[in-house]
């Protein structure tokens, strides 16, 4: 655990250390200077951050519809408090993605919401995860809540490779990869990066992916304490 | 005759005897189709609003309306009942094809009054299809979620919460499909959204089918 | 003839920390009928309900078998009956028509003769075209018994068996008991001491009942 927290704060350093201060230049020479992208300029930094956080929050909701998935089949109540841990942190990183969303779509395209599919597919992610939260709130027995919670969570969870890799491509839009875009069509988005930011890009994703473990960890420990002291009340 | 035709059979007997799921919606229908009447006055209507318009009457009916099929047999106490006399999935089949049934009327109806009310509205085949097909999807995603929240506190609003974000995917394939139908697009430029809208469809009936037993027994 | 059993092996239940009773555990099959006794709140209905595989136990396990060999959770329904006050028939449907919608959906096709001979037997053969929102709590206890009569289940459950009951429902109720006794296997649950002479085995809550 020590490994993946130290990897983490190293990783995430670079990213944000560098990710800021290396000098956009129009003909690079050295690995440190990134290339301008006309039409992007500055903004491609976002990208940095913007995608290591919706990638994040996916994975985090699936993870929590994993635990939850496997709760209900092995009644193990560990496995809802990971389920729960996924779902909060999930959820945190799924505002940031939107904010830092928001905030591009402000710079490139004008204003902070245009509806784009990919967009409304970050947004729907959110309204799932407060759909969840309201519906664990309405129940107060802690074996009926685990197990309706972990229903619906399989339920939206079905419903997120539509709107996540399907629904944009058939509707236009204007976020990279939606069906006008010729040239970032891929499973996921393909952007034409060059190789060291290619590489600071990667960096990001590995070291947002660890610090959501990281921090899981820490929840989950947590609430397996708490669970723990409710029980012997 | 197979349980889930049994199932709805008895769903349809009882609505007939009753008549509440009908006067809701029709209620719901009429009052919201006013609304948006009254609003938009003389004026002419763009297609895309139009058919905004038409969605949103119809998730409004929806709304209303759905979840009875699994609340009233908690509300009426005969959940027990049905409990001893048939599997889950059976049940869960029978209340599937009552609402898909009941939605594709009440589509059915809103077309009606739009096509004799609005006159930038104008039915095909096409738009039918697309609207049978939305129907069907909006019947799946309110009958799986009626089965969660009559377990809950049967409170309308949670249904609607908890509705709508997993519709939204759907939605938004059903305006476009249905705006394109509407202008008279070909097939092939539409096949994108009925792929979508059919395994959209089959997903989550097959994901229901499974949660469904997870829900029968506390 | 098919042997059908149920197993209850130390069953608990614990509900929002508060454990109701803890390590019930018993051997039911035709022939060796259970009665579950118990103050009021002892759990009696919780255990109904729990060995109905409609509740979850805390620890334990419930499992039907048929002729030694486990019935599969999902299909358990086929082979049971439940009659209690706290559910309801449909009341905007006829008691022929409630009839009907449970011998089609358990496949048991019986003669129309047979079914009015049936509710003759449980007094109300005059109002079997009445909905049954119109009867009262006593002939809606009547017309559940009716249809557990009917469909003779291999397993019947039965939560306070003559609760709404006047003398003459009660009676009807006990020749059914004495009957459904040695045709199936029979659990109920009850407060009143005249219940219990249909049982071989009782079970009693409040002696398992933990403080």
């Amino acid at each position: 655990m020590r490994i993946i927290k130290y990897t983490t704060i190293f990783l995430i350093t670079i990213q944000i250390v560098l990710g800021i201060s290396f000098p956009l230049v129009a003909k690079p020479e050295h690995f440190w200077q990134f290339p301008i992208v006309i039409g992007l300029e500055e903004k491609i930094r976002n990208v940095i951050f913007h995608v290591p956080t919706a990638w994040t929050a996916t994975i985090a909701f699936t993870m929590s519809l994993v635990y939850g998935f496997l709760y209900l089949q092995k009644k193990d109540f560990n496995y809802e408090l990971k389920s729960i841990a996924s779902a909060e942190l999930g959820f945190l990183f799924c505002i940031l993605a939107t904010v830092t969303g928001a905030i591009w779509a402000k710079f490139n395209w004008g204003s902070f919401w245009n509806w784009d599919p990919r967009q409304t597919s970050i947004f729907i992610l959110l309204m799932i995860y407060s759909a969840y939260f309201v519906l664990r709130s309405s129940i107060s027995e802690k074996v009926k809540r685990a197990r309706i919670s972990s229903v619906y969570s399989i339920l939206a969870g079905v419903t997120v490779p539509f709107f996540i890799f399907i629904l944009p491509r058939i509707t236009s839009g204007l976020h990279p990869g939606s069906k006008g875009d010729t040239e970032g069509a891929g499973p996921i988005v393909q952007f034409k990066m060059a190789p060291n930011m290619l590489t600071l890009f990667f960096i990001g994703l590995i070291g947002f992916t660890l610090l959501y473990f990281w921090i899981f960890n820490l929840r989950y420990r947590l609430l397996v304490l708490e669970n723990k002291n409710e029980s012997e009340e | 005759m197979s349980y889930s035709n049994i199932i709805f059979l008895k769903d349809v007997k009882s609505e007939f005897r009753t008549r509440v799921s009908f006067n809701t919606q029709l209620l719901f229908t009429i009052t919201t189709l006013s609304i948006i009447l009254f609003a938009v006055g003389n004026e002419s209507i763009s297609i895309p609003t139009t058919i905004s318009f038409y969605w949103i009457v119809s998730i409004f009916a929806a709304m209303s309306g759905l979840s009875r099929v699994f609340v009233k047999e908690e509300e009426r106490g005969t959940f027990l009942f049905l409990f001893q006399l048939a599997s889950s999935q059976s049940v869960f089949i029978g209340k599937l094809l009552f609402n898909a049934i009941f939605t594709i009327l009440v589509n059915f109806f809103i077309l009606i009054l739009f096509s004799l009310f609005i006159d930038t509205f104008s039915a095909n085949l096409f738009f039918i299809l697309v609207m049978i097909l939305g129907s069907i999807g909006i019947a799946s995603v309110s009958t799986i979620v009626a089965a969660i929240i009559s377990k809950v506190n049967s409170s309308t609003t949670l249904y609607t919460v908890l509705s709508f974000p997993i519709l939204i995917p759907l939605l938004m394939t059903l305006i476009q499909a249905s705006q394109l139908s509407i202008e008279g697009a070909f097939f092939s430029e539409m096949r994108g959204h009925f792929s979508f809208m059919i395994g959209y469809n089959i997903s989550l009936i097959l994901i229901s089918l499974y949660l469904i037993t997870y829900l029968w027994s506390e | 003839m098919k042997i059908y059993s149920l197993l209850a092996d130390k069953i608990s239940k614990t509900f929002n920390s508060q454990k109701i009773f803890k390590n019930v555990s018993f051997n039911a099959f035709v022939g060796n009928s259970i009665a579950i006794t118990g103050s009021n709140g002892s759990g009696k209905s919780t255990l109904l309900k729990i060995l109905l595989k409609y509740i979850h136990p805390s620890k334990g396990d419930v499992k039907y078998f048929c002729d030694n060999k486990e019935i599969e959770s999902q299909i358990i329904y086929q082979n049971i009956s439940f009659v209690a006050p706290y559910f309801n028939l449909y009341e905007e449907f006829t008691a022929l028509e409630n009839i009907e919608l449970a011998i089609k959906l358990k496949s048991k096709y019986i003669s129309n003769d047979l079914i009015n001979d049936e509710l003759n037997r449980f007094s109300l053969f005059n109002h079997s075209k009445k909905e049954v929102g119109h009867y009262s709590s006593g002939m809606k206890q009547r017309l559940k018994y009716c249809i557990a009569n009917i469909l003779k289940s291999d397993f019947i459950f039965i939560d306070e068996p003559t609760s709404n009951l006047d003398d003459e429902g009660k009676k009807i109720v006990f020749d059914f008991l004495k009957e459904i006794q040695s045709t199936s296997c029979l659990i109920y649950a009850t407060n009143e001491k005249d219940e219990l002479q249909f049982a071989n085995e009782i079970v009693d809550l409040s002696l398992l009942n933990l403080n």
